[in-house]
């Protein structure tokens, strides 16, 4: 486990390494003209060779120059800590932790860039005037192939090209360099022994000898140089103050300078790599120091203690540990080179001696400890222990990364031993964390809480790393603030008109973090701080499960408070579009205005800066909730529709099924919708805005694949908690199928985004389970928001420019006209067409009336019988309301032209509107045999009234019989038989023929306020058609007499036929009702088919008009009576028909016989008459064959008596006999021969009962009666 | 003395969050959090979930006892067998009580999971639950 990442060489040392205290301070600053590349790869070429043994330095030969000489301790080393900028802040702990003061300063040139050497010489003037407390000011010329005798001055040292020059060579200046830092030395601890006073670091110059008698209440008032004061863990009871004995002041006074002093000598002979010196001078400070009760002094001579012996350690030389600083129980352990254990619990023991130290300093002000002090003691001993633990204990990589703060290889350590390590790590590191910061500065802050998080993430504790972060960013926060309020201040000073808005956003502008400091410095710190809290900031289209949901809202919160004092614009946009995607649920509502205005402002201002690319997407990634196609009424939506029969009877022949349920219906999913060339669509999108504030949607536009097409872009405001449905239109610029696939947006201050509509990949595959745990399971609990929020597939056809036709005019008044019943009327629709190029070539049109609705519907009532559902049938499908009288084929409509089509209208029983559906389309090349074509429909709506002109009031039938009686009339002239013969005359058929035909009785009513003329036609014969008139009244109902031929031929045994398209399965009527009882009202299947066949016969022969030639206003009105309102009963079919066989009766001619009627006969009693019966057959059958069956009876007796014939008529032969095989339309005749003995009127009647194969046939009976009078 | 009490789910998050304060020497059952350390408890108790994983490879016991602290406050630990983290913000130490009342939670806790409406991690929101953990906190805190 390696949390810390391989540290290159280059890069600085690390300040807070446990021997950071041995390593001098050297400050690095351009110097002439030098790009800050090539200064940044300078540093990094000094940074490779900071450590500089001592054995390579040569000494100077100066007698009073060597108390620091290399000589001393060859094996030691001198460490530069190479600094590009000045840390004046902490100059004044520069006496008690000399390591802080910079000793060196470097000034580095690019010798390319310099004309003039001699312009140097002034530079290096300036940086001694500007560093005086540097020992040694240098100016290195980079790249100068130059010899160091050919330079004007020894302050200028020579550094040759990289690739002319070994690695060596700048390790040799650096040896030269440090031996003149080294003869400098000197001179500086002679200062410092002869100083008068050596002040602690919070003590002022005035009070430096009253220091002990200073009063709480001064210590408040006095401010320190960094203003820190007071007490450093919250542990610390202040109140229990010790006072101290004032005797032997002056002794005191003087050992106490002593001490110090010698302490200052043991700090330099540890930063010039002389560590044994060191070590032993520290010892001897230590004594005296103690000796006095110089705590602060006391306590950092014995951290210098414990660093000599690290350094030592590392170095590999034996050293003898002080006994002062041993525990005091330990004798045993004196002299003795300590192993690792021990010198690592004996190190951790001194921090805490040193620790209890510098809280007892707190108790004498002025002397007390510093903050940052006292925490970089301990978080350097943090360090110490952080790199034995992760090397697995006191080996040598741990040494070297105390030392040189050297990477530490990977080992494998002992969980067990390991943690162990850890916890007592983390011990220090809650003694770190204690520290209160109330009083310390934001940079101290800083680095003291970056010290604890840089070593709680060497341990792998990242959460805890990412708790001091946090901390230290509230740290933070209220401190930029305050800085940037005097900043304010300051610039409010200045008079109002002098400052106009663009200066100060000028002016403020270079303090703003620019964007390209985003990569490191802060923001990476909240980047950190927001992954350990499970917000993932790298990708944006995922939602991660991990975390807690409140801190996760607490954190983004703090970033976004943070990104607002510093300021960072991109910061606050990146954040709070972050917050609104993680926690917008949490967020009140006021919360959320504040949020989004402050988005807003900062977005502006990021803008205004220069920064174009917003990173973030929109937060709600279900913006959208729908894209649809609208249904354009500006632009009639084409339709395909098959050409060729074939294709237009695929369907039925799909299978053998015609109803299959299977078969996919057209609903909304599935259909296509067909778009033409260049003519724009309108799309729906359903966009969601869940959030309390006003979305500001910049731009939007559709994206689709297929064929090209140009989208509007458009931009539009969405309301608060609204689903808002926006329109766009979008206009295809090629024929082919073209794909919705999504749209794309902009909100505002966020980058443009594509909402797709078609799965992913990654919403597809199904994730990985895979178990984690702690921090690694972030990895495993990102959840791709399954994007797209919705699935669907809008998919069109882009079809050929068609033409756009309206109705220019029509030729009735307001779309509107009066009918009455059966009458037909014409009208002109005048089409134009709209579109510039594009000729209307392939018109068509469909006619829908009102009547359709009530007479389907009327279809589903299951009671009706089978003729009344023909009946419906055929006024739905036959008796059209509206035909087309125009041929259509010669009807083209030129591009921008007109044409005219006539249309018939009929006056038809509840018609009240009628709509003309206008199909048409362009063909573009007629000799192409197309299959299928796309068309547009254009809807025409006509009112139609339609007023009640001559109704069927019912009929009846009447046979003409031979057998009429002969009954005068009222006024005594004429007989029934007159008048028969009369009128049988009139309509030209023969006395003789007269049972072929019978009368109907037609009863009609005129409901027309005007009379009405009134002809129906009976067709009589194949050429005769007989015509009766009448004018009818208004409001009267009359009767006509019409002849009707009888019918004959029927073959009724045919089922009654469906005009509906045919139907899978039709159920018969017979099995709704129970049994074979019919219900009242109702007629056997055999009668209703008998009844139904033979009034289509009678349809076929009649016919009827009406004329109004009074009242019409526009013309004559006429139109044709509607006769099927004409209902038969079964008594009337035998009337009209001509029964399959007919029996005839007659007489042979005698003398003995005379006629006195058709079918009756005067004979003489006793006397040979022969009885002729004719058997005809009309059946439809080959041949008939049957028992013919005579019955003679008496006249007008009853039954009983009549039939008691027996002794008055002798008959030769039998009364029953078979005839057989009578031909179709043949007549047998059978012949009787009888005598009749008793005069009186008797009565014959013929049967015929057919014989079939099974039971009993049918049987006919002569229709009239046969009547033999005798005398 | 106030306590915080935390279930933490696999995935670092929440399930179950709760503020008390002690019944015993006259205490109201009432939590006595500053506004400051409202804030800071669920931060405080997710920092130390670093050692709580840590810590749970070097015991076979659940119950794990105080395992970190800050400032004056400690926290300790309990680990069920599904990786369900009890944390308990509390003052003083008293290993005991603390180790009683994270067995009863923890049977509290068992019987949710066993609910067929309850999944892992997902947060307890179930008032009996809530009324029953506070009744635990009565009888041990």
């Amino acid at each position: 486990m390696s949390p810390q990442p391989q540290s290159v060489v280059s890069t600085p040392l690390d300040s807070l390494s446990y021997a950071a205290p041995s390593r001098i301070r050297a400050f690095l600053c351009p110097v002439g003209l030098v790009s800050r590349p090539r200064f940044l790869d300078f540093v990094c070429r000094l940074q490779d060779t900071a450590i500089i043994r001592l054995g390579d330095v040569t000494p100077d030969p100066r007698p009073e120059r060597v108390m620091f000489s290399p000589q001393g301790f060859p094996d030691g080393f001198v460490v530069y800590n190479f600094v590009t900028a000045i840390d004046s802040h902490h100059a004044f702990l520069e006496d008690l932790e000399l390591y802080r003061r910079t000793l060196a300063v470097f000034g580095l040139a690019d010798y390319n860039n310099i004309n003039d050497l001699t312009d140097l010489q002034v530079v290096i003037g300036a940086i001694q005037a500007q560093h005086p407390q540097a020992l040694i000011h240098k100016v290195i010329l980079f790249d100068c192939p130059l010899d160091q005798n050919e330079l004007p001055s020894v302050d200028f040292i020579c550094v040759p090209p990289k690739r002319a020059s070994r690695i060596t060579s700048l390790r040799t200046t650096l040896c030269d360099l440090t031996s003149a830092l080294l003869a400098e030395l000197p001179l500086l601890a002679k200062a410092f022994q002869a100083a008068d006073t050596i002040a602690s670091p919070l003590a002022r110059d005035d009070d430096y000898d009253s220091v002990m008698l200073t009063s709480s209440a001064f210590t408040h008032s006095r401010s320190s140089p960094a203003g820190s004061t007071g007490s450093l863990p919250s542990t610390i009871n202040k109140d229990n103050r010790i006072s101290y004995p004032l005797s032997h002041h002056t002794e005191r006074q003087r050992m106490r300078r002593k001490g110090r002093s010698m302490k200052m000598i043991a700090n330099m002979y540890l930063l010039a790599g002389r560590t044994f010196d060191a070590l032993k001078e520290y010892n001897d400070a230590l004594n005296v120091l103690k000796g006095v009760s110089d705590h602060l002094w006391h306590a950092s001579s014995l951290e210098g203690i414990g660093i000599c012996m690290v350094v030592l350690a590392h170095i590999g030389v034996p050293f003898v540990i002080p006994n002062a600083v041993l525990p005091p129980l330990s004798p045993s352990s004196e002299k003795k080179e300590l192993e690792q254990p021990q010198l690592l619990d004996l190190l951790q023991q001194m921090t805490s001696n040193i620790l209890s130290l510098y809280n007892r300093s707190q108790n004498f002000p002025g002397e007390s400890v510093p903050q940052i002090t006292y925490a970089e003691t301990i978080l350097r001993t943090t360090n110490l222990l952080a790199c034995t633990t992760l090397a697995g204990g006191w080996t040598s990589a741990a040494r070297a990364a105390a030392v040189l703060s050297r990477p530490i290889p990977e080992v494998s350590i002992p969980h067990s031993q390991f943690h162990h390590a850890k916890m007592n790590v983390m011990n220090w590191i809650s003694a770190a964390q204690a520290v209160r910061l109330d009083g310390v500065d934001a940079v101290d802050a800083a680095r003291i809480l970056t010290g604890v998080a840089a070593t709680c993430g060497k341990l792998g504790y990242f959460r805890k790393r990412g708790f001091v972060l946090r901390q230290l960013v509230l740290e933070l926060i209220p401190r930029i603030f305050q800085a940037r309020q005097v900043e304010q201040n300051r610039k409010s000073r200045v008079p109002r008109s002098d400052i106009d808005d663009d200066e100060y956003w000028e002016g403020s502008r270079d303090v703003h973090v620019q964007p390209q400091d985003l990569d490191s410095g802060v923001l990476a710190v909240l980047s950190d701080i927001c992954t350990v809290y499970g917000i993932p900031v790298d990708s944006t289209s995922e939602v991660s499960t991990f975390g807690w949901q409140d801190v996760k809202t607490s954190i983004l919160k703090t970033c976004i408070g943070l990104c607002q004092v510093i300021p960072d614009f991109v910061g606050i946009v990146r954040y709070t579009s972050m917050l609104f995607r993680f926690s917008a649920e949490d967020l009140s509502v006021d919360e959320q205005l504040t949020l989004i205005r402050n988005f807003g402002n900062a977005y502006t201002a990021a803008r205004s800066m220069g920064v174009q690319d917003f990173e973030q997407e929109y937060w709600d990634a279900y913006l959208v909730r729908d894209i649809a196609v609208v249904e354009s009424s500006l632009w009639a939506v084409p339709t395909l529709v098959p050409l060729d029969a074939a294709s237009s009877n695929r369907s039925d022949s799909s299978g053998p099924f015609i109803y299959n349920p299977f078969a996919k219906k057209g609903g909304e999913e599935g259909k296509k919708h067909l778009f033409v060339l260049d003519e724009p669509v309108e799309f729906k999108v359903i966009l969601q805005n869940p959030f309390a504030f006003e979305l500001d949607i910049l731009t939007m536009s559709l994206v689709g694949t297929g064929t090209s097409f140009s989208s509007d872009v458009i931009s539009l405001v969405v309301p608060p908690r609204k689903l808002y449905p926006a329109s766009i239109y979008l206009t295809p610029t090629s024929t082919g199928v073209l794909n919705i696939t999504g749209c794309r947006f902009q909100v505002l201050g966020c980058k443009e985004t594509i909402f797709s509509m078609t799965p992913t990949q990654a919403a597809v595959t199904p994730p990985v389970r895979i178990k984690n745990f702690g921090l690694d399971a972030r990895s495993s609990s990102m959840v791709k928001i399954p994007s797209p929020a919705f699935v669907k597939n809008v998919s069109v056809e882009v079809v050929p420019a068609l033409p756009v036709l309206r109705v220019n005019r029509i030729s009735l008044p307001q779309s509107s006209l009066m009918l009455l019943e059966g009458e037909r009327r014409r009208f002109v629709i005048v089409l134009g067409n709209v579109s510039e190029t594009v000729p209307a070539t392939s018109i068509s049109l469909k006619f829908t009336d009102s009547t359709t609705k009530s007479l389907s519907a009327a279809l589903q009532e299951d009671f009706r019988g089978e003729s009344d559902r023909y009946e419906i049938e055929m006024f739905l499908h036959k008796r059209a309301a509206l035909r087309c009288v125009t041929d259509l084929n010669d009807v083209k409509v030129p591009a921008n032209g007109e044409a005219e089509i006539e249309v018939e209208v009929l006056g038809k029983r509840g018609l009240t509107s009628a709509c003309i559906e206008i199909s048409y389309s362009h063909v573009f090349d007629s000799d192409v045999v197309l299959k299928e074509m796309y068309v547009r429909t254009l809807t025409l709506d006509i009112n139609v009234t339609v007023n009640a002109s001559i109704e069927v009031a019912g009929c009846d039938f009447v046979p003409f019989s031979y057998d009429m009686p002969m009954i005068r009339t009222g006024d005594g002239k004429a007989t029934t038989t007159d008048i028969l013969l009369k009128f049988l005359d009139q309509v030209g058929i023969p006395f003789e023929e007269m049972d072929n035909y019978c009368l109907m009785l037609l009863d009609l009513r005129n409901s027309w306020p005007s009379q009405l003329a009134v002809e129906i036609d009976s067709r009589t014969s194949a050429n005769d058609i007989h015509t009766v008139k009448k004018v009818i009244q208004p409001g009267h109902l009359t009767r006509l007499l019409v002849p009707i031929r009888r019918i004959i031929d029927i073959d009724t045994s045919l089922p009654i036929p469906s005009l509906a398209p045919p139907k899978q399965f039709t159920r018969s009527s017979v099995k709704s009702l129970s049994g074979n009882v019919w219900k009242s009202g109702l007629w056997s299947p055999e009668v209703e088919r008998t009844v139904f066949w033979y009034r289509e016969e009678l349809l076929k022969v009649l016919d009827g008009r009406w004329i109004d030639n009074l009242s019409a206003i526009d013309g004559l009105r006429r139109g044709a009576v509607e006769l099927r309102a004409l209902r038969i009963s079964p008594q009337m079919v035998d009337i009209i028909r001509v029964d399959d066989v007919v029996v005839n009766l007659s007489l042979a001619p005698s003398q003995y016989i005379r006629k006195s009627g058709k079918y009756h006969w005067i004979v003489e009693a006793d006397s040979f008459i022969t009885l002729v019966t004719s058997v005809t057959s009309h059946s439809t059958a080959d041949s008939v064959s049957g028992i013919l069956r005579i019955q003679p009876t008496l006249r007008n007796l009853p039954a009983s008596i009549a039939l008691d014939i027996n002794r008055r008529i002798l008959f030769n032969g039998i009364l029953q006999m078979p005839v057989v095989d009578i031909k179709s339309g043949d007549t047998r005749r059978v012949e009787t021969d009888f005598v009749v003995l008793v005069r009186g009127e008797y009565e014959f009647v013929a049967s015929f009962e057919e014989t079939t194969a099974g039971f009993g046939g049918k049987r006919y009976i002569g229709r009239e009666k046969f009547v033999i009078s005798v005398n | 003395m106030s306590f915080y009490l935390a279930i933490i789910g696999t995935k670092d998050n929440a399930v179950y969050d709760l503020e008390f304060g002690t019944y015993r020497q006259g205490g109201d059952g009432k939590p006595k959090f500053s506004a400051d350390m409202k804030q800071l408890c669920p931060f405080i108790v997710h920092s130390s979930l670093d050692i709580v994983e840590e810590m749970q490879w070097n015991t076979n016991v659940m119950h794990l006892k105080v395992i970190d602290k800050f400032y004056n406050y400690l926290i300790s630990s309990y680990m069920t067998a599904g990786n369900i983290k009890f944390l308990l913000l509390h003052e003083t130490r008293a290993d005991d009580v603390i180790r009683q009342f994270f067995v009863d939670l923890y049977d509290l806790y068992v019987k949710t999971l066993m609910s067929p409406f309850y999944s892992v991690d997902q947060p307890i929101t179930s008032a009996v639950f809530d009324q029953r953990v506070k009744m635990l906190a009565k009888k041990y805190l």
